[in-house]
C-alpha cells in the first residue's frame, strides 16, 4: 500500500477536482482542496471526509493568495507530496472572434494559473528532493479543432510547460506529468459562461456550427462516463512508486486519438478529422457547416 | 447545474467476483446504480464482503466456469432475476507459474480450462439472450501477458494469447447482432492473483525444477511488486466505463501506465529490438527477476 501522501489539488469544487479529492481521501491520503468559493462549495465536498480533505480558498489568478495558501498548507501538513493542477476553464468560439480579454483570461487560469501554483510549491519539493506535479491537460492539448481554438491553445501551452518542467525539475527528482482526459461528463461542459461574447450575443459569423458543437459536445458528455476513472487514475499517479510517464491519455476517445494522431501524417489526420459528422467534437461543427454553410 | 443524465441501469454478470478486479468491478457497477450478478466458486465464504453495502444491487451466484451446467445456470439466474443481460465481464482467471519445459498436461489443461474454455463457456451461455435482445457487451479481462510473453509464466501468456485470438474472432461473428466484444489489456495492479489465484508446477513445488531459482525470484519479485502497484480501482472504473459507454468499443481497452508504455514500443519495434530490451531488464518482478537470477547463477550443464 502507498504511504499516505499530502496532495494539493486546485479547482476542487466540482468535476475532476472534487472526484479526485474524494478518491484520494478514500485511499487514506491528506488532501488540500483549493477552490475559489469554499463557503459555497466545501461543505458538499468534505462531507464524510473531515480530517482528510482540507478545503482552502484559492484563486489561481491571484499570486498572493496562492503564496499564502501554500505557506499555510506547508505549516499545517509539513509537506506537499503531490500537486495536481486541475483548475481550468473552457472557451467556445471561433478563433477569429476571440477578444484579447477572453484569450487572456483562459490563459491566465489554465496556463499562468498552473505556473503560479507550481512556482509556490516547487521550492518545498526541491528542498526535499521529491515530489510530483500532475497537470490536468486535455485531449484538446493533443489536437486542435474548430470552435475550441482558445481552449486548445491553453492546453497545448500547458503540455509544453509540462515537458519543459520535466527536464528542469529532474535534478531534484521532482516528476512532472500531463494527463489528457477525453470527453467526460463533468460540470465544465454544462455551465453557460464559457462561450465568447459574439456567440453569447448571437452575432458570430460561426454561430450555427459553434452552437451545434456546444450542443453536440454536451449531448456526447451526457451519454458518457463521469469523472470516476479520471479521479482513480490521478490517484494512481499520486501513489505509484515507478517513474511517471510524460503523458497519460484517459478514456477510450483520448487513448484512441493519441494513438491515431501519433501514427498518421498531418494530411491523413486532417482528412480523418474533417470527415467526421457524428454528434460531438468535431463532427457536429463540420456537419452544420456542410448543411448550412457559414454566414 | 445539470450534470449527468442518469444512465439507464444495466444488468451485468461479473465472473470471478470473489476478490481483486472482479469484486471491485462488481462494487463499482453497483455504486453507479447497475444490477450485478457476481459469480464466484464459493459464495458462502466470499459473497458477503462483495455484497456489503450494495444489497439491492449485487446478487451473488455460485458458478465455477469450468462447468457448463454452472455457466448456464448463472446466465439463467440473471435472466430470471432481471429479464436481460446487458453485459458480461469475463474476469475469472488463474495464474500458473513454472517453466514451459516442466509444465505437465494436467496443469496446462486446468489453466486453459479456466482462462480460455471457461470464458468461452460463460460467453456462450449469455449469447442466446444477447442475440434476442439484439445487443450486449462481452468484456473480457486480458492482460499485457496477452500481447507479450516472458519466462516463468509462459503457459499463462499462452492462455491469454489464445483468449485474444478467440475474442478477436468472436468480435466479427457477433457484430451483425449488435453484440460488442472487447478486451481489457490490463497492466500490473495490486490484485490478489499473485497470492490467491496462483498455482505453481509440481516440479517447483517439489523443489526439483531446473529453473527453481529464477522461478522463485520471479514469484518473490511479483509479490514485492504487487504491493507497489496501484489498487484495482482504476481497472474497475475502466470496466464500468466500458459497460456504460454508448459508442462502439475498441477491440483493446488498455488499462495501466505500463501498458501505455509497453504496447507502443512493442508495435513499433522489431522483434529483435523488443527482445533485446526485455532481456536487458533487471528490475524486480517481471521479467527482470528472472534474467537477474540467471545472470547471477548461470545454468551449468548436468548429466542426466
Amino acid at each position: 500500500m502507498a504511504d499516505p501522501q499530502v496532495v494539493l489539488i486546485t479547482g476542487a469544487s466540482q468535476g475532476f477536482g472534487a472526484a479526485t479529492a474524494r478518491e484520494l481521501a478514500e485511499r487514506g491520503h491528506t488532501v488540500i482542496a483549493t477552490m475559489r468559493n469554499p463557503d459555497r462549495d466545501a461543505p458538499a465536498l468534505i462531507e464524510g471526509y473531515t480530517g482528510r480533505i482540507y478545503p482552502q480558498r484559492l484563486d489561481v489568478t491571484d499570486a498572493s493568495m496562492i503564496s499564502a495558501a501554500v505557506t499555510a498548507a506547508l505549516d499545517q501538513h509539513g509537506r506537499i507530496d503531490a500537486l495536481i493542477n486541475n483548475a481550468g476553464v473552457s472557451l467556445f468560439g471561433a478563433v477569429e472572434e476571440i477578444t484579447d480579454e477572453e484569450l487572456h483570461h483562459i490563459l491566465d487560469v489554465n496556463v499562468v494559473g498552473a505556473m503560479r501554483v507550481i512556482g509556490a510549491v516547487a521550492p518545498s519539493m526541491r528542498a526535499r528532493c521529491s515530489g510530483k506535479i500532475i497537470n490536468v491537460s486535455s485531449m484538446a492539448g493533443l489536437i486542435g479543432g474548430p470552435a475550441v481554438g482558445g481552449y486548445c491553445a491553453s492546453k497545448f501551452a500547458l503540455e509544453a510547460i509540462t515537458e519543459a518542467l520535466r527536464y528542469e525539475l529532474q535534478p531534484w527528482s521532482i516528476q512532472v506529468v500531463a494527463v489528457e482526459p477525453g470527453v467526460v461528463n463533468t460540470e465544465m461542459l454544462h455551465g453557460n459562461l464559457s462561450a465568447i461574447a459574439s456567440v453569447r450575443e448571437g452575432r458570430s459569423r460561426y454561430q450555427g456550427p459553434t452552437e451545434a458543437l456546444i450542443k453536440g459536445l454536451r449531448a456526447a458528455a451526457n451519454r458518457r462516463q463521469g469523472p470516476r476513472s479520471v479521479a482513480s487514475q490521478l490517484a494512481d499517479l499520486v501513489e505509484i512508486a515507478e517513474p511517471l510517464p510524460l503523458r497519460v491519455p484517459i478514456g477510450d476517445d483520448a487513448i484512441r486519438i493519441s494513438q491515431q494522431r501519433g501514427l498518421m501524417t498531418d494530411d491523413e489526420w486532417e482528412g480523418f478529422l474533417t470527415s467526421l459528422r457524428d454528434e460531438g467534437f468535431p463532427g457536429s461543427y463540420f456537419r452544420v457547416v456542410e448543411e448550412q454553410g457559414v454566414g | 447545474m445539470e450534470v449527468a443524465e442518469k444512465l439507464a441501469p444495466r444488468v451485468v454478470i461479473v465472473t470471478g467476483a470473489s476478490r481483486g478486479v472482479g469484486r471491485e468491478t462488481a462494487r463499482e457497477l453497483a455504486f453507479r446504480g447497475h444490477q450485478v450478478v457476481a459469480t464466484m466458486r464459493n459464495p458462502d465464504r466470499d459473497g458477503p464482503a462483495v455484497v456489503q453495502g450494495f444489497e439491492s444491487h449485487i446478487q451473488v451466484a455460485a458458478c465455477d466456469i469450468t462447468s457448463r451446467n454452472a455457466t448456464e445456470a448463472a446466465a439463467a439466474f440473471a435472466l430470471e432475476q432481471h429479464g436481460r443481460i446487458d453485459a458480461l465481464v469475463n474476469n475469472a482467471a488463474l495464474l500458473l507459474i513454472g517453466a514451459i519445459e516442466e509444465v505437465v498436461d494436467q496443469e496446462i489443461h486446468d489453466l486453459f480450462n479456466t482462462n480460455l474454455t471457461g470464458q468461452m463457456r460463460m460467453t456462450q451461455a449469455v449469447l442466446p439472450a444477447m442475440r434476442r435482445q439484439q445487443g450486449g457487451k462481452i468484456i473480457t479481462v486480458s492482460s499485457l501477458a496477452g500481447r507479450i510473453a516472458g519466462p516463468a509464466f509462459g503457459s499463462y501468456c499462452a492462455s491469454k494469447w489464445a483468449l485474444e485470438g478467440l475474442m478477436q474472432a468472436l468480435r466479427y461473428e457477433l457484430a451483425p447482432f449488435g453484440i460488442e466484444v472487447s478486451l481489457i489489456t490490463m497492466g500490473a495492479y495490486r490484485t490478489e492473483m499473485q497470492f490467491k489465484s496462483t498455482f505453481t508446477t509440481q516440479k517447483l513445488q517439489d523443489g526439483t525444477s531446473v529453473y527453481q531459482a529464477p522461478c522463485e525470484a520471479f514469484i518473490e519479485g511479483e509479490k514485492v511488486r504487487a504491493n507497489l502497484n496501484p489498487s484495482v480501482r482504476t481497472v474497475a472504473c475502466n470496466i464500468a466505463d466500458a459497460v456504460e459507454f454508448p459508442d462502439p468499443l475498441a477491440l483493446h481497452i488498455p488499462v495501466g501506465f505500463d501498458v501505455h508504455r509497453v504496447m507502443p514500443l512493442r508495435e513499433r519495434m522489431s522483434y529483435d529490438e523488443f527482445e533485446a530490451m526485455i532481456s536487458g531488464m533487471r528490475n524486480e518482478g517481471f521479467p527482470g527477476s528472472w534474467f537477474g537470477t540467471i545472470e547471477e547463477n548461470p545454468p551449468v550443464p548436468v548429466a542426466e
